[in-house]
């Protein structure tokens, strides 16, 4: 995938100069040049293969790029962890539903928001964080529309339910970007605009700055 | 109140009076199920709460037994401080061994925790200064101390001081899984990846469950050294390590209480056994594989479906006699 874009119109959140994965001889990500702006909704869009999900794992720190940089909002973030890109406000989705399925809904997003949180690790009590941090779980499930299947068993749910509710894990932690990897990928007609639904008008007047994601939608080509 | 809490009250209450009635005997075999069920529990931490399966968690116990073993011995510290010493020091090596083992996951870190168990069995054997070699440490005293601390000696005051660390490992056990950092652990076990990608640095996680696991399980060493008196390589053998396992997998992985009555239960079938047939342990492998085949939530599990259907059926009873 080449890919670039120069559009610098406020100062840029997330900034890709020369991004680039090699696995051997295939080269998987190649020379990605990209800023987005707070504020921004871009979709990478490519067929199988392409290397969109490789570019989403260099972001989220899930792998490390052969070369080039990769800045948020303003820092140089290359090479660092997973969870202390995460903790800067970067929040993803997975293309392959990923989940805690034996919790309920309500205790996966509740697990999800308990991040923000400073006393995360508290190892006794915490009765006072996990009421936080079930506040902004709860109102994120009430977002997407799976307050109705909240205590049941993520694991349980349908799929399309399912891949609401790893938005909703990602809502939950009031990110300042969020990166959705093909959110409408294996879901119906009907499941996609449920999805496309409340994407991005309601979502922007929430601490969510911008959303960002990875997916051919199919609805935009048709 | 719930039941099990109830019923947890109840197992207490008759574990407390349990030397008004026993013979001599029995008390022996009670104190050490109660240093066994406190073994098996802080298994069941990494075990049934972080999926982290070790393979040599005797490593924590025989550190344990030899550590307090070397102070009652070599030092004037009374029993109890000796106990809660040895306890701290195997939780601190444990941080060194968590560090390492962390670095992989699934089987191989299963492998590094019993090649630390190993790397410590072969330790015992050759440091002969420190741990008596092959003879182990032998003639450890159960010493009182200055403070009137007596009573501990007794061997019914040590059955009590055994089953205090129990129960109160057992509380500190229980509210630390229900806490933030609990969630934390149960998230690494159902989809660590998912837990890391949410901002949870889940190795550091990992090494505090590995220390806190070690610790008490240490402690449990710790009060088989003066309750035995004596501490072997047997302690650190890898045989014991396999068995705690299967005490945590028979009796309910994920439960703290189950491991303590799978840790009973071995304890109790191997009495009985044995003097049976020589071949005990090839009896207790059948029913393993039977509890494996059609019990794989443990005797806890098995219990607490028994208890709540018959508690469904009071109620509704009691909602109908209104």
């Amino acid at each position: 995938m080449a890919h670039s874009d120069e559009r610098p119109s406020s100062p840029p959140l997330i900034e890709l100069t020369g991004l680039t994965r090699r696995y051997g001889a295939l080269v998987a990500v190649d020379n990605v040049n990209m800023q987005v702006a707070g504020g921004e909704t871009r979709a990478i869009i490519g067929p199988n293969g392409a290397g969109k999900t490789t570019l989403f794992h260099l972001i989220t720190g899930m792998v490390r790029p052969t070369a080039g940089r990769v800045r948020f909002a303003g820092e140089d973030i290359t090479g660092q962890a997973a969870y202390s890109i995460c903790q800067r406000g970067l929040s993803r989705t997975f293309q392959l539903t990923s989940l805690f399925p034996e919790m309920t809904a309500r205790e996966n997003v509740r697990l999800a928001a308990q991040a923000r949180n400073r006393r995360r690790w508290l190892p006794f009590g915490g009765a006072s964080v996990f009421k936080e941090a079930q506040g902004a779980g709860d109102a994120a499930l009430e977002l997407l529309g799976l307050t109705a299947v909240a205590e049941r068993a993520a694991g349980l749910l349908s799929h399309g339910d399912q891949r609401l509710l790893e938005v909703a894990m990602a809502m939950a932690q009031q990110p300042m970007v969020l990166l959705l990897d093909e959110p409408t990928q294996g879901l119906s007609v009907e499941e996609t605009a449920q999805l496309s639904r409340p994407w991005p008008g309601s979502w922007k007047g929430r601490a969510l700055r911008r959303c960002w994601s990875s997916t051919t939608w199919r609805w935009c080509s048709d | 109140m719930r039941w099990s809490s109830l019923l947890g009250l109840a197992v207490v209450a008759v574990l407390i009076a349990a030397p008004l009635g026993l013979p001599a005997f029995a008390m022996t075999l009670l104190t050490e199920l109660v240093i066994l069920g406190l073994f098996a529990m802080s298994l069941d931490l990494m075990v049934g709460y972080t999926r982290l399966v070790s393979f040599g968690h005797v490593a924590a116990y025989g550190l344990g037994a030899y550590a307090c073993g070397y102070l009652l011995l070599n030092t004037s510290l009374p029993l109890p401080f000796a106990v809660l010493l040895a306890a701290v020091m195997t939780g601190t090596v444990a941080i060194g061994v968590g560090w390492v083992c962390t670095l992989a996951t699934g089987v191989s870190f299963s492998m590094l925790t019993l090649a630390f168990a190993q790397l410590l069995y072969a330790i015992a054997f050759k440091w002969t200064s420190v741990t008596g070699g092959s003879d182990g440490l032998a003639g450890i005293p159960r010493r009182a101390g200055p403070m009137g601390l007596t009573v501990l000696t007794t061997k019914t005051g040590f059955y009590y001081f055994a089953l205090a660390a129990l129960v109160g490992s057992y509380l500190l056990c229980r509210q630390l899984v229900a806490s933030p950092f609990g969630a934390v652990l149960r998230g690494i076990r159902e989809n660590e990846t998912k837990t890391l990608t949410l901002g949870y640095n889940t190795r550091l996680y990992k090494i505090a469950v590995v220390a806190i696991s070690y610790a008490l399980g240490g402690l449990a060493g710790a009060l088989y050294a003066p309750f035995a008196g004596f501490a072997n390589t047997e302690l650190l053998f890898w045989l014991l390590s396999g068995q705690v396992l299967i005490m945590v997998i028979v009796g309910g992985s994920g439960t703290l209480i189950g491991p303590i009555l799978g840790a009973a239960f071995f304890l109790l079938l191997e009495h009985q056994l044995s003097s049976y047939t020589e071949a005990w342990a090839l009896f207790f492998g059948l029913v393993f594989i039977g509890f494996i085949l059609f019990a794989p939530q443990g005797i806890w599990g098995l219990l607490t479906a028994w208890f709540k259907r018959d508690w469904m059926r009071l109620e509704k009873g009691r909602r109908h006699g209104t």
